[in-house]
């Protein structure tokens, strides 16, 4: 402590304990008397920054515009002066990480709207949204709708279509051969009497002894008798 | 606001000799126009009151804070009005801003250490260890205080401010001042005598 500050502080803690009408009290004086004695006699040793910065000095050029000594309020609105290079500011780190703020969010919006445009000109894409929307937003009552819906593209109904054709598949071949038809109207013809192929059953099986019900043609049955009942088309 | 009697012309250009004198009105204005000269006279007169409220304060690393407060502030000294007083009341409204933010960052960042049971609080101290830190000063007594009080006292005493300087720094009436002031001394009070007659 220099010689010059010691009474000052004197005076200070003596105006201070005054104010408070403590300055009977000897303890609290030697207390701030302590208290003042925290600072120390030698400024503490510049580091290198501010080493420089001493040495350097800084906006040389604004040395006229404080010759003259304002009394205007005092210096808490300094604070926005230009910094010189090396020392960093916090409002610097602040709009740093707002500017990072910024890009990341532009970033993610532009992949946003990519994506968003990729999926729109798929049309995979489209028609699975939009089946997967319905099937969300359908109520479940109808649920079971839904099930036929997909089974009508695959490929294993194809074919289905074409089994009750079977039936009428055996009339078409004569698209492939000419020759079957005509047996065919003579099948037919003998069709009844191969209905009553059962003539030949009845050989077979003396179980069935009600020919009573097919005496209608008891004369056909000769004619598919020889062949049997599956040679009425090898017959003709 | 109280005139500050700053007195003589210290000898103090270079960084071997920064001895806390006081800042004269050339000194003043060579620093206010950003000379060197300035700069140095500004920082081996105010910074041992910027270490001292740093340390009086509790902080761990007051001499690289005190740095750091200069660092700022040097660059920024041609907007500072107000004379020795605004220069002066400048440097510890940077200096309390500091305070506050390394306070905040203290409370954020978790204390990691090896375990070393004299460190340990949660035990019940014995009564010899009682009466040694009974002597162990005034940063004790502050301690114990409300922050606003300690913050009161340390910035009139050790920064040297008057109530109206405090007043700026602290964001608070002058009155607010005075009554914190009036309670901090109270309270200072009670503690060194009940200090004094434990350990008498």
């Amino acid at each position: 402590m220099t010689g010059t500050r010691e009474p000052q502080q004197e005076g200070r803690i003596q105006a201070m304990l005054q104010d408070a009408g403590l300055e009977s009290s000897t303890e609290l004086r030697r207390s701030l008397e302590e208290l003042g004695a925290l600072v120390p006699d030698r400024a503490p040793a510049p580091r290198p920054d501010l080493a420089a910065l001493l040495a350097r000095g800084s906006f040389a050029s604004a040395a006229a515009t404080t010759a003259a000594m304002p009394t205007v309020p005092p210096a808490l609105d300094a604070r926005e002066s230009p910094l010189p290079a090396g020392v960093s500011s916090l409002a610097e780190r602040r709009g740093r990480k707002r500017r990072l703020a910024i890009v990341s969010g532009a970033v993610l919006g532009a992949m946003t709207l990519g994506a968003g445009a990729v999926a729109a000109s798929s049309e995979d894409f489209r028609e699975n949204v939009s089946h997967t929307v319905g099937s969300i937003f359908q109520p479940t009552g109808q649920t079971p709708d839904t099930a036929p819906e997909p089974a009508r593209p695959s490929p294993s109904d194809i074919p289905a279509a074409p089994v009750p054709s079977r039936a009428t598949g055996a009339t078409t071949p004569p698209a492939s051969a000419d020759a079957a038809p005509a047996p065919r109207p003579d099948a037919a013809v003998p069709a009844k009497p191969g209905a009553s192929a059962a003539p030949p059953a009845v050989g077979r099986d003396g179980v069935l002894p009600t020919p009573s019900q097919r005496p209608v043609t008891p004369g056909t049955p000769r004619i598919p008798g020889p062949g049997g009942n599956r040679d009425l088309p090898g017959q003709p | 606001m109280r005139p500050l009697d700053w007195g003589r012309t210290p000898a103090v250009t270079g960084r071997d000799s920064l001895l806390a004198e006081q800042l004269s009105d050339d000194e003043l204005s060579a620093a206010l126009a950003g000379d060197p000269s300035g700069f140095s006279a500004v920082y081996s007169v105010i910074s041992p009151a910027v270490f001292g409220y740093f340390r009086a304060r509790g902080v761990d690393d007051a001499e690289a804070l005190t740095q750091d407060v200069f660092v700022d502030v040097l660059p920024k000294l041609a907007n500072v009005t107000g004379g020795h007083a605004g220069l002066r009341t400048f440097i510890f409204s940077v200096a309390h801003a500091r305070l506050v933010d390394h306070h905040r960052r203290a409370e954020r960042t978790p204390y990691l250490a090896e375990y070393d049971p004299r460190d340990d609080a949660r035990y019940v101290p014995s009564a010899e260890d009682e009466v040694l830190g009974s002597l162990g000063g005034i940063a004790d007594s502050l301690s114990r205080l409300n922050e606003e009080q300690r913050e009161v006292l340390v910035l009139r005493i050790v920064a040297d401010l008057s109530i109206e300087q405090v007043a700026r720094i602290m964001d608070k009436t002058p009155g607010a001042i005075k009554q914190l002031q009036r309670r901090g001394l109270n309270a200072l009070r009670e503690l060194v005598t009940e200090k004094d007659h434990a350990a008498s």
